[in-house]
């Protein structure tokens, strides 16, 4: 029998088991939103189930674009239409906070500290539509097949009908009503485990109750090295733990260099946790369990010289570089990062970077090659001859040169493994009462 | 060297426009009737597999130059490869095949041979440091395809910088694509240079200043190719009004970067330094073009030549001037920048998902690398050996410094560490590896497929072609191979191309050892030499390998001795090279003029490049896997 055809077949039993509650939505713990997305230039309108998770109107979804390319947000709870914001989006994990404003309390799903287990339960999934608005359900009942510990948990549940029925971010219950998980894709048998979800919605749900520290959520916990998996042929070779991941660099006056780790460590337990899998698959588990948290203490294992240390960190805010705009000479600064230092080819730890060069301004003056003067990425060294350090030390050059008889200003950066001498035209007080 | 033209270039982005015909007024002028009779006789059109361009005649007994672009066949792999068939049609429609005595892809230049039956006539070339802007030149070639086209225009700029070596006329004589190669006249029909781009606007053509053409023509004579000179490792930048003035030097050249250690360090040279002589000239440079030509002076300089600096250095506010010898030498082929595709080889281990560069220092420069060892690994395949040791590629791409603990300063140490570890069939290679500021090591294991496989490589022709890449791939299967030869004579391996040298090859033993029952596979390669009596030898155990069952693959003119061994072939399909197709036909084989035949038992293939070699030791590969 060609497989169209078992297909058919088996649909046309299960269907009927599908009961179609057309019923107007009562007082529920499921929404439906609809949120319109700007993804590179394009508008996208799209479809989700929600869960509320809190008494306020607080709901999750399964969503992994920008907060900022949410150009519109609505819901519909009880039958009734609501805008909705979206206060918070994990990307890795894959799921967005909204809010609502209900009239009263609603009722929600508990997040539990211990998530359910459904493995040993049969799971009710609930999806809606927005079809006229309307508020409708459908359930099933599906078979837990198997957990899947990744990046992110998840589990996959048995149907061979999922495909139209279901929108993604449809709820997984067990028979008591818990919450176990949402869809990830409604046209996947793939099931956000709760195992996973819970301590990200509680985090989540904790950032947004912290009021007035709005800004807070624009500062990124770290701690500031980088590293790379333990290639295990290797790592068998030279009796390294290959289920670990190597430091290939700390950065300067950042929490891991406080806390003590160097290049060439060798990490091998987060908070007493010991790193599983091989190759790629390690370093995807390190990341997963480190749950960046400004303030947050971690603990790692590391093997150095054949000796195992524990060393403590803390998450610490990432520091924001200085940045400096010069509108005359269409040029702006900041200090050097230590990403800059390691991953973009910059010779010095510190020092002044240039960050932007604004299109038509006097550093953009270009050669026959069609290539500007200064490029992105320059270090500036010094400015007439004195040396440059800090932002500070930029804007005194500069209010110094315009303050002096030289219509060229002298710059002195260093670019590649080399430095070189630039110079341009720049208006001077002077020149400016001509 | 250059810094501005070598690192500026990469942004640069010149569109080669594909330009549709124009109509070309013919000229009407008696001196344009007067000039076309002159000329046309001393140009010819070139035809290489798919495309055309045009050349001149630069001697009697038939050296012709064109441009580098026209003859070139570069694969990233090689780029110095040339054109296999080379056709020149001269202006009386006589045919001659072309070999190539040297060229160069920048500057844009080739000279090339044909065997004329008569003394051909032949262009004068003009002084091109005397040409001036608004002066009137005649273009002559083969525009698009058509025949012998005169256009007409004037030199619209000298001095015009294209990301290029040297800097190139413009001209608005209607240039096209087909033009390249061929000349730009004055008025009295001498050349003044030779034809090379059109630009991405119309009445835009570009060409190569009659000079510099002489320049190479000369090393080609000489040398086979362009043998640029420098002093390792300094850049400099054209000291422009505002950095004149904000120094307080009018012109010269000033020294932007020395390598530490570097010759141009012992020599004295510091980053800062301003080049006020060179070789007792003084040095007056403004302008970029006006650097190019300083650059330009210095790599045309012979190697071993004297190169005397006088330098001014400011230090704690005093000036002072220094002056110096040191000897030019060799410079490396220049790797690939912008739309230029560089001069480095690749090579690639297809069983390790594996590509490795030649490096050299200035790739290193553009990577900030200070690290003296290396190569650059240019490609790395997930799944694969190279994939799974996490090893990264272009653009970012990681430096292999060691092989189990031996330095590797170059490809050349690399291939042969990499064929004694593959050779060995060591189960892991320890890589030492330097990426950005950090170094780490780990290790490749590769699968070895064919282990326990034997193979014999049959070389039954003179200077096998496709040798490394062949053998690279058979080895690194881990099949173990031996090679025969007539007598167990070594043979020679051709270099590629004319920078790089050949190697002799010591067979293992003669034909009449070959005893077929101790092998799973037989090759079979083809040479340089394609008649086919230097086959002979072989059909005797090749009709006993088929006989048996053995997997034959045969390469090129090879194929045919397979017919020749045993009758019954013909009713497999088999393919062979172009020339013996004929032959394959006449003997009533089963020829489908595919690239690659596979029949059972019997893989042939036509040999006639790199990739359908490639594609035919794959599918041996999978052939002998089963």
């Amino acid at each position: 029998m060609k497989p169209i055809y078992i297909f058919l077949l088996i649909s046309l039993i299960v269907a009927p088991v599908f009961s179609k509650d057309k019923k107007k939505a009562e007082k529920t713990k499921i929404v439906h939103v609809e949120i319109n997305l700007d993804f590179k230039g394009k508008n996208y309108k799209l479809n989700y189930t929600g869960c509320l998770v809190s008494n306020k109107g607080h709901v999750i979804i399964p969503f992994s674009y920008e907060k900022k390319s949410v150009t519109d947000a609505r819901l519909w709870y009880s039958n009734n239409e609501h805008t909705a914001t979206v206060l918070d989006v994990n990307q890795k994990v894959n799921i967005a906070l909204l809010k609502f404003e209900p009239e009263g309390d609603t009722d929600y799903f508990k997040i539990l500290s211990q998530p359910v287990d459904p493995k040993n339960d049969q799971i009710t999934l609930t999806t809606t539509s927005s079809e006229e608005n309307y508020f409708n359900t459908y359930k099933d009942n599906f078979k837990f097949l198997g957990y899947y510990f990744g990046q992110v948990d998840f589990f996959v549940i048995s149907s061979l009908n999922l495909n139209e029925f279901f929108l993604s971010g449809s709820v997984a219950t067990d028979k008591n009503g818990n919450l176990v998980g949402i869809v990830s894709d409604g046209r996947m048998r793939i099931v956000l485990a709760m195992y996973d979800l819970n301590k990200h919605i509680n985090r989540m749900l904790a950032k947004s109750n912290q009021k007035g520290q709005k800004n807070n959520s624009e500062d990124t916990p770290y701690l500031g090295f980088s590293r790379t998996f333990v290639n295990k042929d290797y790592a068998e070779l030279k009796n390294i733990p290959y289920n670990s991941v190597l430091v290939t660099a700390v950065f300067k006056n950042s929490p891991a260099e406080k806390g003590g780790l160097k290049v060439g460590d060798y990490i091998t337990k987060v908070d007493q946790i010991a790193l599983q899998g091989a190759n790629q698959n390690v370093e995807r588990h390190f990341t997963k369990l480190l749950n960046p948290e400004i303030d947050e203490k971690i603990e790692f294992q590391v093997m150095r010289d054949s000796k195992t240390i524990n060393l403590k960190l803390v998450f610490e805010k990432k520091p924001k570089p200085k940045e400096l705009k010069i509108d005359e000479l269409g040029l702006s600064f900041s200090e050097i990062q230590p990403e800059n230092f390691y991953f973009d080819g910059i010779v010095q730890e510190e020092g002044i970077l240039i960050t932007k060069i604004e299109p038509g301004s006097p550093a953009a003056t270009s050669n026959e090659f069609g290539t500007t003067l200064l490029m992105r990425n320059d270090v500036i060294l010094s400015i007439n001859d004195s040396p440059i350090k800090t932002i500070e030390n930029v804007s005194e050059a500069i209010s110094a040169a315009k303050n002096s008889n030289k219509q060229v200003i002298l710059l002195k950066i260093a670019r590649d493994l080399g430095t070189k001498l630039v110079a341009m035209k720049i208006k001077t007080n002077g020149a400016k009462h001509e | 060297m250059n810094k501005k033209l070598l690192k500026l270039i990469t942004f640069f982005s010149f569109s080669f426009a594909i330009l549709f015909a124009q109509e070309s007024t013919p000229p009407q002028t008696e001196q344009g009737t007067t000039l076309f009779k002159k000329v046309d006789p001393t140009v010819v059109a070139i035809q290489i597999e798919k495309s055309g361009g045009s050349g001149m005649i630069i001697s009697a007994d038939g050296y012709i130059i064109t441009n580098g672009h026209v003859i070139s066949d570069g694969t990233k792999e090689n780029p110095l490869k040339v054109s296999k068939r080379i056709t020149v049609i001269l202006s009386d429609e006589t045919k001659y095949q072309a070999k190539v005595i040297g060229h160069s892809m920048d500057p844009d230049v080739a000279l090339i041979k044909i065997e004329p039956k008569h003394p051909l006539p032949t262009v004068t070339f003009f002084d091109s440091s005397k040409v001036q802007t608004g002066q009137k030149c005649y273009a002559l070639g083969m525009p698009v395809g058509l025949k012998r086209t005169l256009t007409s225009g004037i030199v619209s700029n000298t001095e015009r910088i294209l990301g290029t070596f040297t800097s190139v006329f413009q001209t608005d004589a209607a240039i096209n694509p087909g033009n390249s190669g061929g000349p730009l006249f004055n008025e009295n029909g001498e050349v003044i240079g030779i034809n090379t781009y059109a630009g991405g606007g119309q009445n835009l053509g570009f060409t190569i200043p009659s000079n510099v053409v002489t320049t190479l023509k000369d090393h080609f004579f000489k040398f086979g190719y362009f043998k640029k000179a420098t002093v390792p490792f300094f850049f400099t930048s054209n000291i422009y009004d505002e950095l004149g003035e904000a120094l307080g030097v009018p012109h010269g050249v000033i020294i932007e970067y020395v390598e530490l250690g570097s010759q141009a360090y012992q020599a004295g040279m510091r980053a800062g330094d301003i080049v006020l002589e060179k070789n007792g000239k003084a040095v007056t440079v403004r302008t970029l073009a006006q650097l190019l030509q300083f650059e330009w002076e210095m790599a045309t300089q012979e190697v071993d030549s004297n190169l005397h600096l006088k330098l001014l250095r400011k230090e704690n506010n005093e000036t002072k001037e220094i002056e110096f010898n040191t000897k030019m030498i060799e410079d490396e082929p220049s790797p690939a920048m912008g739309f230029q595709k560089g001069e480095i080889k690749e090579i690639n281990y297809y069983e390790l998902g594996l590509g490795v560069q030649q490096t050299v220092r200035l790739s290193k420069y553009m990577q900030s690398i200070t690290e003296p060892l290396g190569v650059f690994i240019s490609s790395s395949t997930p799944n694969f050996p190279a994939g799974r040791a996490g090893l990264i590629g272009a653009p970012n791409s990681d430096l292999i410094t060691h092989i189990n603990n031996t330095p590797i300063p170059n490809m050349q140490v690399f291939e042969e560490m990499m064929e004694k570890c593959l050779k060995e069939k060591q189960s892991k290679i320890v890589l030492k590896i330097v990426r950005g500021k950090f170094t780490f090591e780990t290790a490749l294991k590769p699968t070895y497929r064919l282990a326990g496989k034997s193979v014999a490589i049959i070389v039954s022709t003179s200077e096998p072609t496709y040798w490394n890449e062949i053998m690279r791939f058979v080895n690194s299967t881990g099949a173990t191979t031996k090679i025969f030869s007539k007598t167990g004579e070594p043979f020679k391996i051709s270099p590629p191309n004319s920078r790089e040298k050949g190697f002799t090859v010591k067979a293992h033993d003669s034909f009449d050892k070959l005893n077929i029952s101790e092998f799973d596979s037989l090759i079979i390669l083809d040479g340089n030499t394609t008649q086919l009596d230097t086959g002979k030898d072989i059909l005797k155990f090749l009709k006993e390998a088929i006989s048996l069952k053995k997997i034959v693959a045969a390469i090129g003119s090879r194929s045919i001795l397979l017919l020749e061994a045993e009758p019954s072939i013909k009713s497999k399909k088999i393919t062979t090279s172009a020339q013996h197709s004929e032959i394959a036909q006449s003997l009533n084989a089963n020829y489908t003029g595919k690239d690659n035949e596979m029949d059972e038992n019997i893989l042939t293939s036509t040999g006639s490049d790199e990739d359908i070699v490639k594609e035919f030791i794959a599918l041996w590969k999978n052939e002998l896997k089963k």
